[in-house]
Parts: C-alpha cells; structure tokens; sequence
C-alpha cells in the first residue's frame, strides 16, 4: 500500500471531473410531397440542401444589460467563440428524413437564452459538402419544374431557448432543433428576384427547438 | 587533576551548542531563511516548506486555478563561500472552470538544483552584511498530468509544470543595522527554455525587500513589499498574454527559532496591486515551513 502510494506520488494522478455537456441535434422533416408556394403555384421539389455552418448558445441578458441596452441602445452582443459555438458546418438534405448529430459544447454556467443558426456558403470540409456539390452555396433548391435556386448568400437565425440553465445539478443537457422543410417551402417563391436570400429569411417559422436537461 | 576535568566537561557543556547554532556559528543572531543564510563550512540545512496560492481569471475565459505544493530543500556548504541546494516540490493543483468542470492533479514537479556564492561578506565577528548570487537549473522531472480516465491531458493550466530546463537566478542581500532590526533584499529569475506540448512556459522575475524586527533571539518578524513579473508563454509559437504583466504583494513573515537548529517561518503575501492581461487576478499566497540544521 505504501509502496503504491509512492509510485502514485512520482508517476502522478490526475482526473477531470464534472463539466457541462450539452449535445445538439438537427432533425429534418423532408419536402417529400408537392408543395404550393406563396402564389398558390405547387411544386415538387427534387434536389434541395441546406448549409448549416455554425451553432452557437447565446446567454441570457442580464437584468444591468437591459437597462444598458435601453439605455443605450447599443446592438445585441454575439456569443463568445469556442466554448459556446460548433463551428463544424454540415449540408443537410431537405428531401429525405435526417437525425444529424452537430456535436457537443461545454459551455459556462448559467441560462441560456438563445440558440443562434448561422446558414453559411459551404467550405470543401463541410460535412457531406462533396457529395451534395454545395461548396460555395448556403442553400440550393432544384423543383421539378426546372426552378432552381442557389446561392452563396448569408444569414443567421436566433431561437429562444425557454429552458436552458447548466448548474452543479444540471450538467447535462440535449438540444434537438427540428426543420420542417415541407413548411418551410410553402413560404419560398423559386421565381423571385433574390430567391435565395428570401428563401433563408423566412426559414424562421418552419424551426423549433427542444431542451431537454439531465 | 580533578579540577581540570570539571573545567573541560563544564567548557564542552557550554560549548557544543555555541558550536551547533547556527547563527551563532556565523557570528550574526539574525534568524534566516534558506537563500539569505551565511553558509559556513561543512553546513548542511534541511527545509520543508508549504505553500497555498491560487488565481482568478474573469471575463471570457473564467477560471480559478488553486495550487497547494510542499518543497523539500537540502543544502550543503562546502565553504564559507558556496553552498549547494536541491529543491523537489510536489505538487496539488486543481483548475476549476466556468463550465463547472474540475482537473486534478498530484505529482512531483520540477527538480532544481543550484549553487549560491557568497559574493562579498562583511569579515568582522559579527557580518553585518552578506550578498550572494545564486544559479540554478530546473529540470522537467514533473510528469504531464493525464485524465486516468480518458488518458487525455489535463489543460495547460492544470499542469504542474510546463515541461523545459529551466535556469533560474537570483541575488541577495541581508544588512544587519543593529541587534534588532536587519534589511533584506532577493531577486529571482527563470527562463524556461522550452516545453511539452508545444507550450513553453513564461519567465519570470521576483523581488522581495523587507525590513526584519527581531526583539528576542528566538522571534523575528518581517514585512516588506514582494513584485513579480511575469512574461508571456508561447503556444504553437504565438505569444498568448493572459496572466502577462506585473503584480505587488504585501509580504509579512513570521519568524521563528526553536532551540538552537530550527527555525520556523509562516508567512502571506497579500495582494495589494496587479497589472496582468487577460482578466487574471491574483489571489493571496499563504506559506510555512521550518528548516533545521543537520550538520
């Protein structure tokens, strides 16, 4: 006993303990029937992607950063880079059933109050980039009309989290955000000038997002 | 002839602990820590000492690291004039994130060996001055601190060293102005000059002055001020500033002599005023410890 004890001594000990987890989850309910869009016109889509290149929590504003903010007015702050953002992007298909897992964060204790979605061009390394040809785009649509829409635009939206606060007994977390791209799709018009860039801006009512703790 | 033989036995009574005290020895009653000492010949001291300090860091990247470390230092003095020591600390340090996330690590750090020269000393009976200089090397005997679990390595600031020889220099100096009172002055220095994991480790320097009361032979108490300076470590080779800059302490030291051959010293550095980058705070530096004359 003795003896172990020494060897622990010289060689050394270490150990991590506890630690916030929080897994994010990107679930896609697919465009798989015809779709009418904002002028009543129906459309199937064929090929459609999207690029999700970053998720990042953002904390909840402090009661002083209120009053600061209407105060002075000053602009909302982004959250801070690595421990509070993945920022692995990934292309996901609109038109077949996906469960994506983005990944983990660590981040500090707290509330979160914001879950911010960056759609971005895709870089060569985003996952499932090559097989889907996005490099360079953020979203392409292709209907079965022939409309197709693609682009390099960027955008981010902001969800809110209602229930997202890490603690000594709260470590855990999941963070499931669901796309109903069949939805979504009723509210893109493929024949519009700038397409592209409307299509991503009115992303926001066909997201949801649910927090599960532990 | 019976006379005789009491005034010898009575001389050895009264003269073996002249001999055996330390202070005595090197005719000067201050009680010193090891680094300000007189060294005399064939003199070899014993220290263990503690020491309790942590940092803060706010903002982005909060943090709190805390380190409790026990020294062992042996010295021996040849001559009068040079004395070598080896210092082994073994080291408690624990890294508390904002995540909530706690790396521990226990193990031995970083050996370092040296030698002091007595530089000048005041040759009367009793030295009222001595300045030394002192060269060192710290060895990279501490090992990288692994999750036993996962096998990964802790953080860097979770390490108990950054890995790298180390050589270390330092100065000193000690005037006694009278029975009572004495001045002391140390700087200290280290460059590391490399490390593990691609981190090499930032150098540093420390100055302490601090003026000593000792109203009894056996009770002194000292106070002065205690500045560091800490340079910046480099990752990857990019410069990373956090904890870069220059901080102050209030240095108060007790003092204490028990018998002849040990001294005991308790000990806070409290500080008063810092300027490191990167949100990082420092907190106070509690420390004890004794050292003994073996020979």
């Amino acid at each position: 006993m003795k003896h172990t004890l020494l060897l622990l001594l010289l060689a050394g000990c270490a150990e991590r303990v506890g630690g916030t987890d929080v897994g994010f989850t990107l679930e896609v309910l697919p465009a798989t029937q015809a779709v009418a869009d904002p002028h009543g016109v129906t459309r199937q889509l064929d090929v459609g992607y999207l690029t999700v290149s970053k998720v990042a929590l953002v904390a909840c504003p402090s009661q002083a950063r209120r009053l600061a903010d209407w105060l002075y007015s000053s602009a909302h702050a982004h959250g801070d880079a690595s421990p509070t953002a993945i920022t692995v992007p990934y292309v996901v298909s609109l038109t077949a059933p996906s469960t994506l897992a983005l990944g983990h964060l660590s981040p500090p204790a707290g509330r979160w109050c914001f879950l911010q979605l960056f759609f971005e061009p895709a870089d060569a390394d985003a996952v499932g980039a090559a097989e889907a040809q996005m490099e360079g785009e953020a979203l392409h649509l292709r209907y079965a009309d022939g409309a197709d829409v693609h682009g390099a635009d960027a955008l981010s939206r902001t969800l809110r989290l209602d229930s997202l606060t890490l603690s000594e007994a709260t470590l855990d977390a999941t963070v499931t955000v669901k796309l109903d791209a069949q939805a979504w799709l009723q509210q893109v018009d493929p024949m519009a000038a700038d397409a592209e860039w409307l299509a991503l801006e009115s992303i926001g009512p066909a997201l949801s997002v649910d927090v599960v703790t532990r | 002839m019976w006379k005789w033989a009491a005034i010898v036995v009575v001389a050895t009574a009264v003269a073996t602990p002249a001999l055996a005290c330390p202070t005595c020895a090197c005719g000067n009653p201050t009680i010193t820590t090891m680094g300000l000492d007189a060294p005399y010949e064939n003199r070899l001291r014993l220290g263990l000492s503690t020491r309790a300090w942590e940092t803060d860091t706010v903002g982005a990247n909060q943090q709190q690291v805390r380190e409790l470390r026990f020294d062992l230092t042996v010295s021996f003095a040849p001559t009068e004039w040079l004395q070598f020591f080896l210092n082994m600390p073994l080291q408690m340090r624990e890294l508390a994130t904002a995540n909530l996330q706690r790396q521990r690590g226990v193990g031995p750090g970083d050996l370092e060996l040296g030698a002091r020269w007595v530089v000048t000393k005041d040759e009367r009976l009793t030295p009222r001055w001595l300045t030394s200089l002192s060269l060192g090397v710290m060895f990279p005997t501490s090992p990288v601190m692994t999750d036993r679990v996962s096998g990964r390595p802790l953080d860097t600031d979770a390490q108990l060293s950054l890995g790298g020889f180390t050589p270390t220099l330092g100065a000193s100096n000690l005037s006694l102005i009278n029975q009572k009172w004495s001045v002391l002055a140390m700087v200290n220095g280290d460059l590391p000059l490399g490390g593990r994991s691609r981190v090499v480790g930032p150098g540093g320097v420390r100055g302490l002055a601090a003026v000593q009361w000792q109203p009894f032979l056996w009770l002194a108490a000292r106070l002065g001020p205690e500045v560091r300076w800490e340079g910046a470590r480099w990752i990857d080779g990019v410069e990373d500033r956090a904890g870069a800059g220059i901080s102050a302490f209030a240095a108060p030291d007790l003092l204490f002599m028990l018998g002849t051959r040990v001294v005991i010293i308790a000990g806070a550095r409290i500080p008063i005023a810092s300027a490191l980058e990167g949100g990082v705070r420092p907190g106070p530096v509690f420390t004890a410890g004794f050292m003994t004359d073996v020979l």
